[in-house]
């Protein structure tokens, strides 16, 4: 009790060097706060990019159609399949595919068709959000298509534009239609952009000759409460006959982007608070330096070796906690608004950007997780802690005479 | 104007705030010092003494009154002003010495030269004379923590006349070394006032060196007590 | 005596105070040339790859080429703009391109992707991505009139091996679907899956033919510089030399691949960001250091006040003192960023491991092993911002010297 008395009235000694120092690490506390926000807000907006709007969180595909997709690898049973998941705690939506190749003008490119289930797709993706231009599909309009943002750019595609696809449909004849672009999307993926053709499933399966079966399901935990990993388990036992794979399986590169971004945020962390640690370290020597014939009559008069150590080792953790009170006071509103109001980079990315092949949000929001505020403040600690072992054992080590008459 | 005073202290006081309290250091003083003298104000700690000197090196400013060098209202100067008054007109030596640690015996003395933008060689040749006057020109090189006491003196009674002031101030400057070396110093001073006419004014409550002065200025909480001119 | 001298010998006084201050300066640069060299390394490395890619640091193409990439648009004197793009200073190649879209089968299956029609003899692996990537196979020579290069993981799903047939569908010139038929003389896997799985080589000639081109005519001249640095520059030149026909225009990589550019723009803005954080955390310390260096020496400045010394003169002396601290700062620095700067230069940490070797951002593949390289003009910049904010954070406790009046000062100590 006597050491943090002792302790908080030495915080308002040298006064602007002990805010200084505290507005330093406060400063430095904040902004890591911040930049942590903004990444998991990164993070956030590539996982709503690839899981949200494409992936799903898990694909079932009948086997081999993975390293092999045709238009005969299909799941047959699909209104059994959706009802079971549906009973499981998972929402599902079939989607059909074929590729073919779409002309307009002078231009032609080879397209992937998906066919999607209206009713289903919206439970699953927010695909349907998405739109750029236009709208989205809809179950009355059997023309009309929504195409990926490149691809129309490639075929100089706008709103109620004509579009041709040729395509082997299932029975081995020419699938030759003419459709009118409804909708333009948002940039989604490399994939999606650059060769993504969307009808109903209604039309795709007149158009490609597919009376029943669908090449894939999309899959979302109704809660997210489950573990992927136990997640993807219980599907595959639950679906033993065909592949089942979660996202981070479809898209290895970015899970692995999200393993690495909690290294380069402890990277991040130590580099910024390395700078802070200096200036805590040079503040305490100083401060330490300059009371040596204090500290010299404490321990004349019995303060123990240890307990002079505690005490500087509380003064500067006191100095820590107000920092880190300080940090959060700005750090944290901060945050907290950018997660309402997206710092906007449409100047600088263009829409069509991609990171590991999914889109990159122009938008960018913090979001504020345990992590986001945690990390930072826990690092803060753990470096003012490194910093201040010399000055405190130098403290402790002093000889009591020698230090009253040090000059 | 032949005969104008060096130095005028016009009815000045001079009052501190501390904390809520009012304290009046000096009140309602009035002195005039002509060039050449050798004087003395002389008074218990907290008469009054290093305020006068304060207020006459333009390190101070009084509360009410006026201070006149040479003729000049001090207050009427600014600090740019008054500074290079400090530099071209006044000598200080102060009590404890206050030589700069980081630099050479030689280098403090000639620190108001360099202020002055004196070029270095003729720099060297003045500080060297008047080192060799002080007695210290085989110490020229050494840093303050390698001189005694008196030597730093020495140092500093250099420092203050090297640029050829109207005044040399000296705030007891016997005070924190032995006797011999206060004779010695106060027989350099005197010389210095004899031989080169340099004005003297000293604070001290040592009588060795009220016993040398020819104009003893008293002074008791703050006011006048009593001036006293001798031989 | 000059005040530099007075402000070093001042600084030397607390030695292990000075010196742990100018280890924060030095950590600073070691910092900054990190993130800075990284950056000049990536973006770099990155450029030069998507330049390797098919259009090059600046491409000459048709006007509305951009927008719509139609193999309608295309340049009608190709080679002619070639050999003058060549006698241009900085340019290391120049190469006529077919650049486009199409339709490419396999037996039974079909799939969507982008060709790049190439002249075999002129294209060599420095310029050409995929000729560098190639794992099995060679390029199809001049003589070889249908020889295709495709991606493996198009192989794979067209299951195509060495010599079997690729059908190749695309629109012409006067938007008829046309077809033709090539034989694989070799597959390339770049290492990802989006470009390994939809771009072809094709030999110029035969597009050319296929398409009803004019024997001159490509959709571009890709065009090569020893810096990618130069691009706007040279791009000024280049638009000088066909000014007159409406037929032509110039694009600098960023012009032509804004995707990248975007992404490299926004990279490069927080990698500045950071670094101006970390350095005003830095500054803070350096300020610290400075303040209390004057607060002990309050007494000292009275002295020299009221020895003379002007105000101006005091703020002088301790921002000469921020000055040499800023030095000694850089020196440090140097020190211990010579060695990690020199590794990074020449071995780097490899993170395929961790990112694997198949991590894009903006289309184009981004090395998994972590390099340094550093522009002069960054190098520049770094010591001069450091320097800068060093003498910045002196402001403050200079000006607090030079505010005191010497009678404050005499009492202090």
């Amino acid at each position: 009790m006597q050491i943090v008395s002792f302790a908080l009235r030495n915080f308002n000694r040298a006064r602007t060097r002990t805010w200084i120092t505290v507005g330093a690490m406060a400063f430095a506390c904040a902004i890591m706060i911040f930049y942590a926000s903004l990444l998991e807000g990164w993070l956030a907006g590539m996982e709503k990019n690839a899981v949200g709007m494409d992936l799903g969180e898990f694909q079932i595909h009948g086997r081999g159609y993975r390293v092999d997709p045709d238009l005969y690898k299909i799941i047959t049973d699909e209104e059994g399949m959706l009802a079971q998941l549906d009973g499981q705690g998972f929402v599902a939506a079939p989607r059909l595919y074929a590729s073919g190749l779409a002309a307009a003008g002078n231009a032609s490119s080879g397209i992937e068709l998906r066919g999607v289930d209206l009713v289903r797709e919206g439970l699953v993706t927010a695909l349907n959000q998405h739109v750029w231009q236009g709208q989205w599909l809809a179950e009355n309009d059997q023309a009309g298509v929504v195409v990926g943002r490149k691809l129309a750019r490639i075929l100089g595609l706008a709103v109620g534009d004509e579009v041709v696809v040729v395509a082997q449909a299932a029975d081995g004849s020419t699938a030759n239609e003419l459709f009118r672009v409804r909708g333009i999307l948002k940039s989604v993926s490399e994939g999606v952009d650059r060769s993504g053709f969307l009808m109903t499933a209604a039309t795709f399966r007149r158009l490609m000759i597919v009376p029943q079966g669908v090449q894939q399901i999309v899959v979302k935990r109704r809660q997210a409460s489950e573990d992927l990993t136990r997640a993807t388990g219980r599907l595959a036992r639950l679906l033993p006959c065909y592949e089942v794979r979660n996202w981070r399986q479809l898209q290895p590169v970015l899970a692995r982007l999200f393993e690495m971004s909690d290294i380069s945020l402890v990277i991040m962390l130590l580099i910024t608070y390395a700078a802070v640690g200096i200036l805590t370290l040079n503040a305490l020597l100083m401060s330490v330096f300059e009371r040596i014939p204090e500290f010299g009559v404490m321990k004349a008069l019995g303060f123990s070796p240890w307990g002079l150590f505690a005490m500087i080792v509380v003064e500067s953790m006191l100095q820590v906690t107000v920092a880190v009170f300080l940090a959060l006071a700005v750090g944290l509103p901060l945050s907290l608004y950018f997660s309402h109001h997206p710092i906007d980079f449409s100047g600088f990315v263009q829409s069509s950007s991609t990171i590991a092949g999914i889109a990159f949000d122009a938008k960018w929001y913090c979001v504020v997780t345990v992590n986001s505020v945690v990390l930072p403040i826990l690092f803060l600690y753990l470096v003012a802690g490194l910093a201040i072992l010399y000055p405190a054992l130098k403290a402790a080590m002093l000889k009591p005479l020698a230090a009253i008459y040090h000059r | 104007m032949n005969n104008m005073p060096l130095v005028q202290l016009e009815n000045v006081s001079r009052i501190y705030q501390q904390g809520k309290v009012q304290v009046a250091a000096v009140t309602d003083f009035s002195l005039q010092i002509q060039a050449g003298e050798f004087s003395v104000l002389c008074g218990p700690s907290g008469s009054g003494k290093t305020t006068i000197l304060n207020l006459i090196g333009a390190l101070d400013e009084p509360s009410l009154g006026r201070v006149l060098l040479e003729g000049r209202d001090l207050a009427l100067l600014g600090r740019s002003d008054l500074a290079r008054l400090r530099r071209d007109r006044i000598g200080f030596v102060f009590q404890s010495y206050n030589l700069n640690p980081v630099l050479t015996a030689c280098e403090n003395a000639e620190f108001v030269l360099a202020l002055q933008n004196i070029p270095h060689a003729q720099r060297r040749q003045r500080v060297m004379a008047v080192l060799a006057e002080v007695g210290m020109a085989e110490l020229a090189q050494r840093r303050p923590d390698e001189l005694s006491g008196g030597q730093q003196q020495r140092i500093a009674i250099a420092r203050a006349i090297v640029s050829r002031p109207a005044i040399v101030l000296a705030d007891e400057p016997t005070a924190n070394v032995d006797s011999a070396t206060a004779d010695a110093i106060l027989d350099l001073m005197a010389r210095l006032n004899q031989e080169q006419g340099i004005t003297f004014l000293f604070s001290t409550h040592d009588q060795r060196v009220m016993d040398r002065a020819r104009r003893l200025i008293h002074l008791r909480d703050g006011r006048l007590e009593r001036d006293e001119v001798r031989g | 005596m000059q005040l530099g001298t007075m402000a070093w010998r001042t600084l030397m006084r607390n030695k292990r105070r000075s010196v742990i201050t100018a280890f924060s300066v030095g950590f600073g640069i070691l910092l900054s040339v990190t993130f800075t060299a990284s950056g000049d390394y990536a973006y770099t490395n990155m450029i030069n790859t998507s330049a390797v890619m098919g259009l090059g640091h600046l491409s000459v193409e048709h006007p509305d080429y951009r927008d719509t990439p139609t193999l309608d648009k295309r340049l009608l004197e190709a080679e002619a703009v070639q050999q003058r793009a060549l006698q241009t200073p900085g340019v290391t190649g120049a190469l006529v391109r077919i650049m486009g879209q199409a339709m490419f089968a396999g037996g039974a299956k079909s799939v969507g992707g982008a060709f790049i029609a190439i002249d075999p003899a002129q294209e060599t692996p420095a310029h050409n991505i995929f000729l560098r990537t190639l794992i099995e196979g060679q390029c199809f020579s001049s003589g070889e009139e249908r020889g295709v290069v495709v991606g493996a993981k198009m192989a794979e799903k067209l299951n195509l091996r060495l010599g079997k047939k690729l059908i190749f569908t695309m629109t012409d010139k006067n938007g008829e679907l046309v077809s033709e038929l090539g034989r694989v003389s070799g597959i390339f896997r770049t290492g990802d899956d989006s470009v390994d799985g939809a771009v072809v080589l094709l030999p110029l000639g035969l597009v050319r033919k296929a398409l009803g081109y004019e024997p001159m005519a490509a959709s571009l001249v890709a065009i090569f510089l020893e810096d990618h640095r130069a691009a706007k520059t040279i791009q000024g030149k280049l638009v000088h030399l066909w000014a007159q026909s409406k037929e032509i225009t110039v694009l600098t990589w960023q012009e032509s691949q804004a995707d990248l550019a975007g992404l490299i723009a926004v990279d490069r803005l927080f990698n500045y960001l950071l670094q101006f954080l970390v350095g005003l955390v830095i500054a803070a310390g350096i300020m610290n250091t400075l303040l209390m260096s004057v607060m002990e020496r309050q007494r000292e400045f009275g002295i020299m006040m009221a020895l003379g010394m002007m105000p101006g003169q005091v703020v002088r002396l301790v921002l000469l003192e921020s000055c040499w601290l800023a030095l000694l700062g850089l020196a440090l620095g140097v020190v211990i960023t010579t060695p990690w700067f020199l590794y990074m230069a020449r071995i780097g940490l490899d993170f395929s491991g961790q990112i694997g070797t198949d991590y894009s951002a903006g289309g184009v593949l981004v090395d998994p092993v972590m390099k340094f390289r550093l522009y002069r003009e960054s190098a520049m910049w770094i010591a001069g911002a450091m320097f800068s904010l060093t003498i910045v954070a002196g402001i403050f406790p200079a000006f607090k010297a030079g505010r005191m009046t010497p009678v404050e000062n005499l009492k202090q100590g």
